[in-house]
């Protein structure tokens, strides 16, 4: 016996070697065959050349599965979802220990609603990085997403360990909450996720929440509070790193557009500078990357870009309002004049650019020019309110009072719930003491919840002592 | 026993690792897939709500016990020997175990010919129109088909009706109607004329504020119409379809409320007398459309909603066959918050009898100043799997993708699906604005383009306009973006 046990430990050793080597050419066979063929559709020439490089390491060697990581990469962010797919199929079975493969290819099948295929990626990528959340986030989703509300629910608990304060977790918690009718569940999850964040998580579902539990004020609590459209994903550093490697503009700016939204402003200027690289010659490009600036407040960066905006497309309006408020915030009153100037030459006929020039005009009391600047503002786009307000606003600030409200009547006949509109027009029945009137108008100011308690207290004060009753709720 | 034996051996070994398994299990399972030539496009299935379904779940019954034959137990240093031999066996990566994406999609033909379109009702001038919704019908019952549509800007509803001459007269049925964006015809109070059920936003673009408004502009007999408002102050009102859910002999409704940060989706008992009873049965933002269709199949009308925003899901709500309807549940779901599905339609689109669900994603808003394409904007359906469970295929790629229409357009007996690009890389002369998917009759699609121009179409519908039995195609743009050219507002596309 003694005998055999070297015997059997060498060839232990060489079946290993021999394995080894086994395992290392089936894997560069499987990473060489599962290599995507080039597309056609390629067109951007540095791209197409690190594809070229990145497919002939994959397909020859050396370190098959490093050129097959790199081509994944370039496919993934240049939007070449179907070979990205099958850079990470290989990618899954080539280095099981890396995190990001079973993830990424995970965010691939769950984006196309392929939720049963992308749970084990998931579970995967959670499991090889248990610390990062988004990952965690993305099984719970996939798994509410298939009505497994339990095993969501523990997923979302589980991160909630890792991390007390995650409000995608929380409102994991509550739409699984909400799948079983759970509300006052729901209602804890959520005001703890809304404010965590601010209102930016969660507050959506807790409105609609407060109104299947009947409490109507902190409902309208939630619509006077929260910043329309604030929801933002998840910031997600492997999904956006992706966009280093992309050449698409549009698709670069989306990312750092998205990032800004999410609050990153500085990473998302990265990636918006990137774009603005990429397609020097895109007005849009450079009015977004001039917005970005102006909220980190660089106001010359954000100069230069509008400027740019502007001399590639004349017309471009909105970037010419971008130059006015910022010759505004130098408090130069020459340059906000001249900048206007400029701006009504290029775009004669935009309503905006018309109400800046009658704004301008009504506060230096040049009322005819003023009326003229917001009639013709309306004449272009009849079907806003914002002409008429405007055009009501220079009216009563000479006192023309049933002019000013006949305009308000006109833009409420456009925007019924406008709510600078509506308040006029109450405002102006219980001036006039029309009680019959302004019980009507009162009661369109009630159903925009958005006005909040200070907006009505004195409408409500001035009907009292105008009518000598409570106003209408 | 041979070395290359015992090898062998242990590496079947290996595959009843539980893991291992799955993967062959995984395999096995698509292999005989493959073997049923089952379409190639990207499927999945909700079986997880199903378990009966799954796949894996199935398979495992499909690796028999291993019999080993030798040994194991008097052999303990070839065990030991064998454990690396066994590790390593089983971590090498085979092609076997590869998920791989569905084939490349066919090349997209090109065929502009094959619909020639024309403008109907009053020229576009120097407008920019914002034409969100069109809807095929004869209106006026004349044996003519009409179409009614909705111009959001200008809050008119438009009938373009249909002259014998085959031209088209535009007829505004209703004004200062609250930025309407989507209309359909039913004869809702049965006196034999067709009213037309209103969908209102108030306010197309972002608006949380509660500003949406139902209502029914209520046909005399002569096609002049009076506004029946049946929801007001509500979440914006972007859908609404009517069909008899209780069975009681009167049409109900099912309402989506795309809102804006709040939303909902409702239906509503029709009690009579032009009053309803409401029921919210989902609190989501974000419903863009609704169907209603017997979709499991047990001879009561459920339906489904297309759920945008951050929530990107499908839901069912099946109906209970005691006036109400069961919780609702997601039949389809993405995580990608960007997805931007776009709209809805329901149609038997692999005639099995079951009413299958086709949609589109390519919503290109977001916060950047002009939408586009994103990659993984296109064309896909559920195909109706019975019981209420639905299996996902992808039929194509389309950037900016919007208004599905299911329809057999070239009456060859199967079911062809038209979509617009409503955003897309509109410098491009070359980029797609009408599409058509014609089937081959086994489900495969050849993506065809049938017009470059005009650009920014928003919304299509089919009819047979011309009496011929070949299907037309009516069309509105919406021109709320840049580049402002190469507009239109109504047209037909009729075929050559």
């Amino acid at each position: 016996m003694k005998k055999v046990i070297p015997i059997v430990l060498v060839l232990a050793g060489l079946a290993t070697g021999f394995l080894l080597w086994q395992k290392a050419s089936k894997t560069a066979a499987l990473v060489s065959d599962a290599t995507p063929d080039i597309p056609t559709s390629v067109e951007n020439p540095e791209l197409l050349n690190r594809i070229q490089t990145a497919t002939t390491q994959a397909k020859e060697g050396p370190e098959a599965v490093k050129g097959l990581a790199e081509l994944s990469r370039l496919y993934h962010a240049n939007g070449f979802t179907r070979e990205a797919w099958q850079c990470y199929a290989a990618l899954v079975l080539a280095e099981p220990s890396e995190a990001r493969w079973p993830y990424h290819f995970g965010r691939i099948l769950a984006g196309y609603g392929q939720l049963e295929e992308a749970t084990p990626y998931f579970e995967k990528a959670r499991e090889l990085a248990p610390d990062y959340i988004p990952a965690r986030i993305r099984l719970g989703d996939t798994l509410l997403k298939q009505n497994r509300f339990e095993e969501a629910k523990n997923v979302y608990a589980n991160t909630l360990s890792k991390d007390d304060s995650n409000a995608y977790a929380l409102v994991g918690l509550a739409r699984v909450a909400i799948s079983n009718e759970d509300w006052s569940q729901a209602r804890t999850h959520l005001e703890k996720a809304v404010s965590l964040t601010n209102y930016q998580i969660g507050a959506d579902l807790l409105g609609d929440v407060y109104k299947r539990l009947n409490l109507p004020h902190l409902e309208n609590r939630i619509l006077q509070t929260i910043v329309w459209g604030s929801y933002a994903d998840i910031p997600d550093p492997w999904s956006l790193s992706l966009m280093n490697d992309s050449y698409d503009a549009y698709q670069v700016s989306i990312a750092g557009g998205w990032t800004v939204h999410q609050g990153d402003v500085r990473t998302g200027l990265r990636y918006v500078q990137r774009a603005v690289k990429l397609d020097p010659d895109s007005s849009t490009l450079h009015f977004q990357l001039a917005g970005v600036y102006m909220k980190l407040g660089q106001i010359d960066d954000a100069e230069t870009h509008y400027q740019l905006c502007v001399k590639l497309q004349p017309d471009f309006a909105d970037a010419w309002l971008g130059l006015i408020e910022i010759a505004k915030q130098r408090q130069s009153p020459t340059l906000v004049r001249r900048t206007l100037q400029s701006a009504l030459r290029a775009a004669p006929d935009s309503p905006s650019l018309n109400i800046e020039k009658g704004d301008l005009l009504l506060a230096q009391k040049q009322f005819d020019q003023a009326i003229a600047a917001y009639k013709k503002s309306i004449e272009v786009r009849p079907q806003e309110a914002v002409g008429y307000i405007s055009l009501a606003q220079a009216y009563l600030a000479q006192n023309r009072v049933e002019e000013g409200v006949e305009q308000m009547r006109e833009a409420l006949q456009r925007e019924p719930h406008n709510l600078i509109a509506l308040t006029a027009v109450l405002y102006d029945a219980i001036s006039r003491s029309d009680k019959k009137e302004s019980d009507y108008w009162f009661a369109r100011v009630r159903q925009l919840p958005r006005i909040g308690v200070t907006g009505v207290d004195p409408l409500e004060n001035m009907y009292r002592q105008a009518f000598r009753s409570e106003p209408p709720q | 026993m041979s070395f290359h034996l015992v090898l062998v051996e242990l590496k079947k070994l290996a595959f009843q690792h539980p893991q291992s398994s799955n993967a062959r299990a995984n395999h096995i399972n698509r292999l005989s897939q493959i073997k049923k030539a089952q379409p190639p496009a990207a499927e999945s299935s909700l079986s997880q709500s199903n378990p009966q379904k799954s796949p894996v779940r199935h398979s495992h019954s499909r690796i028999k016990p291993l019999a080993l034959p030798f040994p194991m137990k008097r052999s303990p240093y070839l065990i030991t020997a064998a454990l690396p031999l066994l590790f390593l066996g089983g971590c090498a990566p085979s092609a076997d175990d590869l998920k791989l994406p569905p084939p490349p999609e066919a090349t997209t033909q090109v065929d502009l010919t094959r619909f020639v379109g024309s403008e109907i009702g009053d020229t576009i001038g120097d407008r920019r129109p914002w034409v969100a919704h069109i809807r095929s019908v004869d209106l006026d019952q004349d044996g003519l088909l009409d179409a009614i549509a909705c111009e959001s800007k200008d809050s008119e509803v438009v009938w373009l009706r249909q002259l014998p001459s085959g031209g088209f007269k535009e007829i505004a049925i209703a004004t200062q109607a609250q930025a309407p964006v989507h209309a359909e015809a039913y004869d809702f109070d049965g006196d034999g004329d067709l009213d037309v059920l209103l969908s209102c936003m108030n306010v197309v673009f972002p608006n949380n504020d509660k500003i949406g408004t139902l209502m029914v502009l209520e046909n005399d007999g002569s096609q002049n119409f009076t506004k029946r408002i049946l929801l007001e102050n509500v979440d914006r009102v972007t859908d609404a379809r009517a069909a008899d859910l209780d069975k009681d002999g009167d049409l109900d409704l099912v309402v989506g409320q795309f809102g804006y940060d709040q939303g909902e989706v409702r239906w509503m008992r029709n009690l009579g007398n032009w009053k309803f009873e409401s029921e919210s049965v989902l609190q989501l933002s974000g419903t863009i459309n609704v169907t209603i269709e017997d979709y499991n199949g047990d001879g009561w009308l459920d339906f489904a909603a297309l759920v945008s925003q951050q929530w990107e899901e499908i839901h069912l709500f099946e109906n209970d066959g005691n006036g109400g309807f069961k919780k609702s549940r997601a039949i389809w779901g993405s995580t990608n918050d960007d997805y931007a599905i776009s709209g809805m339609c329901s149609a038997d689109l692999n005639r099995d009898g079951k009413p299958d669900l086709v949609f589109t994603n390519g919503d290109g808003f977001g916060p950047n100043p002009v939408p586009g394409p994103r990659p993984w904007h296109g064309v896909q359906w559920l195909e109706n799997k019975g019981s209420g469970f639905f299996k996902y295929h992808r039929i194509a790629d389309l950037g900016g993708a919007y208004s599905p229409v299911a329809v057999d357009i070239d009456n060859d007996g199967d079911m062809d699906v038209l979509a617009l690009s409503s955003f897309n890389d509109w410098a491009n002369p070359k980029a797609e604005s009408l599409m058509l998917y014609c089937n081959d009759g086994s489900m495969n699609f050849q993506s065809i383009v049938l017009a470059h121009d005009p650009i920014q179409l928003l919304c299509i519908d089919v009819g047979d306009f011309d009496g011929s039995g070949r299907q037309s195609i009516v069309s509105g743009g919406f021109h709320a973006y840049q580049p402002y050219e190469r507009m239109s507002r109504f047209m037909i596309w009729q075929p050559q």
